[in-house]
């Protein structure tokens, strides 16, 4: 097994080395393209320090590991069509801790069809297993649907993560806008005590403009989370009414506020009916400074607690500041409140309600070098999560070098 | 009859030029030697909408990724791309009227070149748009209004996982 993960470590590293010598020669760094096909393979190596590489609430350990990625990216464009895809395959080396090491991988196809004032169709689909962080999920938004109104962004356990998900967009007349989008996402994980989830989700959004410069919608939302753990599925539906401005103003707004009912699996407890929002701002600073903020909340089956269920509420804000074409500085913040809705039984016996409180920071740079092939990127990250139950705080610093031809 | 005769003539010139001002869509060869040359793009955009504009831009900037440019040459035939499209898409022909508003066009506009996964992901032809709509808006709402579309459908295609990104717990059982 250890001579498995030696020769897959090699093996990138040399095609790594051989990459980044042949990026070199071939220079651009815009990929190669094909008439309207462009396929860029890249290269992507960095080193981290981690303060907390367990989430430990107690003796927590440090250690530097080292992710190297190679992948390709692959595109094609036409009038009214694109179409996108990425295939990958990672691995991270411990310095010190050599039993967490991991490898990683998976694909991410997707494709856009049409325009609005007709029909525009848009679907994507991936296959990923993953470690620790999935740092590809938010190239699987679809839709406005996001991930974590399906799976609990809850673990970091290696599992495989199967995603489709498809949307149709249409400017219905010059005032009525209607969107509908389906996704469906599966995690099953590779620890024993953890049950799979399988999430689908549904949302059809109609928009009526009212004024030159705003729109109030209305949002059906429902679907069905299944735990492998459980027999019967959990399945909630809802509606959100709310006002969304259009982008004539440098500050554009979208909120929606309603209600949610989730029926609970058979016999797990209680159905729950809850205030449901969603909500995102830009604000345009300046020509080089970017605000955002959001924030929504939901309910989620759990995959440690099986029959168990958390009402989530996540907000977060950013800011980016281009401060040259080749310089971006990004800053963000967030802060989720995990809510279950049962006690939970402790390691000593008793019964206690729980509530995980996290927070996270993170701010990054981004140079693009002279060299169109190669970019440069730092980056520090703090989360800290206060809960009855565990808590930890973990900082990770990194740095990290991107080759592509 | 010279009255029936000259309001036929009229008719018909009138019906030939709808026809001709129909927008045809673009094939790739077009949307490539308009990349190599956007001043095409007036020409190309005829009687398009606002969004069949847009979505004819985006193509035709992808298509200029592939020349092989330079990085300055690259961002300043961007910055063409964006300014020629804008101007035929907003400037009134003498005694006509303009195809679209600049603000509706900016918002077209935004929303077509932010939500292509192909532009938004590279981060030096993302810093180049948004300096290019400065230059083709002329600032005020016109360029507000591209920004924001531009930003708000990147955020839509690209960053609307950011909690599950960013921020993922490690739960204990």
């Amino acid at each position: 097994m250890r001579t498995t993960a030696n020769g897959v470590k090699l093996l990138l590293a040399m095609s790594a080395v051989t990459f980044a010598a042949w990026a070199i020669q071939a220079g651009p760094g815009q990929g190669i393209h094909y008439g309207p096909w462009m396929i860029s393979p890249y290269v992507d190596e960095s080193g981290t320090y981690d303060s907390n590489i367990n989430q430990d609430s107690a003796n927590a350990r440090d250690d530097y590991f080292l992710n190297s990625e190679v992948g390709v990216r692959a595109s094609y464009s036409a009038y009214m069509i694109e179409a996108n895809a990425l295939g990958y395959g990672g691995y991270r080396s411990y310095a010190d801790t050599s039993d967490k090491d991991f490898g990683s991988g998976g694909e991410i196809v997707g494709v856009k069809y049409g325009l609005r004032e007709r029909v525009l169709v848009q679907a994507d689909e991936s296959f990923r297993h993953v470690s620790d962080v999935d740092t590809h999920g938010s190239e699987t938004a679809i839709g406005g649907i996001s991930a974590d109104s399906v799976l609990d962004a809850a673990t970091r356990a290696k599992r495989d993560l199967s995603h489709f998900g498809a949307s149709l967009g249409r400017d219905m007349t010059e005032k009525v806008e209607m969107d509908f989008g389906y996704r469906y996402d599966a995690a099953r994980y590779d620890e024993a005590g953890l049950a799979n989830l399988v999430g689908h989700n549904g949302q059809l959004e109609g928009a009526y403009q009212i004024t030159d410069k705003s729109a109030a919608f209305a949002t059906l939302f429902g679907g069905l989370q299944k735990n492998s753990a459980v027999d019967d599925a959990a399945d909630y539906y809802g509606v959100r009414l709310g006002a969304k401005t259009h982008g004539t103003d440098k500050v554009s707004i979208k909120a929606g506020a309603g209600v949610e009912q989730y029926d609970r699996p058979s016999g797990t407890g209680d159905n729950v009916t809850r205030f449901n929002f969603d909500a995102q701002a830009v604000w345009v600073l300046t020509d080089k400074v970017l605000l955002r903020a959001g924030g929504r909340n939901g309910t989620l089956m759990s995959s440690i607690l099986t029959d168990n269920a958390s009402d989530y509420t996540v907000v977060w804000a950013g800011a980016v500041y281009r401060m040259l074409p080749t310089v971006a500085l990004s800053l963000s913040g967030m802060y989720r409140i995990d809510d279950y809705i049962d006690p939970v039984t402790l390691p000593d016996g008793s019964s206690e309600d729980r509530q995980d409180k996290g927070k996270g920071l993170r701010a990054r740079a981004d140079y693009q070098t002279p060299a169109s092939f190669m970019s440069l990127y730092a980056e520090t990250s703090y989360e800290a999560v206060d809960s009855n139950v565990n808590n930890y705080d973990e900082t990770r610093v990194s740095i990290g070098a991107n080759l592509k031809y | 009859m010279k009255k029936l005769f000259t309001m036929a003539v009229v008719m018909v010139g009138a019906t030939y030029l709808s026809a001709s001002a129909a927008f045809n869509a673009p094939t790739t060869a077009q949307l490539a030697q308009a990349a190599g040359n956007p001043a095409m793009l007036s020409q190309m955009l005829q009687g398009a909408t606002a969004q069949e504009a847009a979505e004819a831009m985006r193509a035709v900037i992808v298509a200029a990724l592939g020349l092989g440019l330079n990085a300055d040459a690259q961002a300043a035939r961007i910055t063409q791309i964006v300014g020629a499209g804008f101007t035929a898409m907003t400037t009134a022909p003498s005694g006509g009227t303009a195809a679209v508003t600049p603000d509706a066009f900016a918002q077209s506009l935004g929303t077509a070149l932010g939500s292509s996964p192909v532009l938004s992901q590279n981060g030096v032809v993302v810093a180049t748009i948004l300096s290019a709509v400065g230059a083709a808006g002329g600032g005020g709402t016109t360029g507000a209004a591209l920004e924001t579309s531009f930003t708000t459908a990147l955020q839509t295609s690209v960053a609307a996982n950011v909690p599950a990104k960013g921020y993922e717990i490690q739960q204990s059982k």
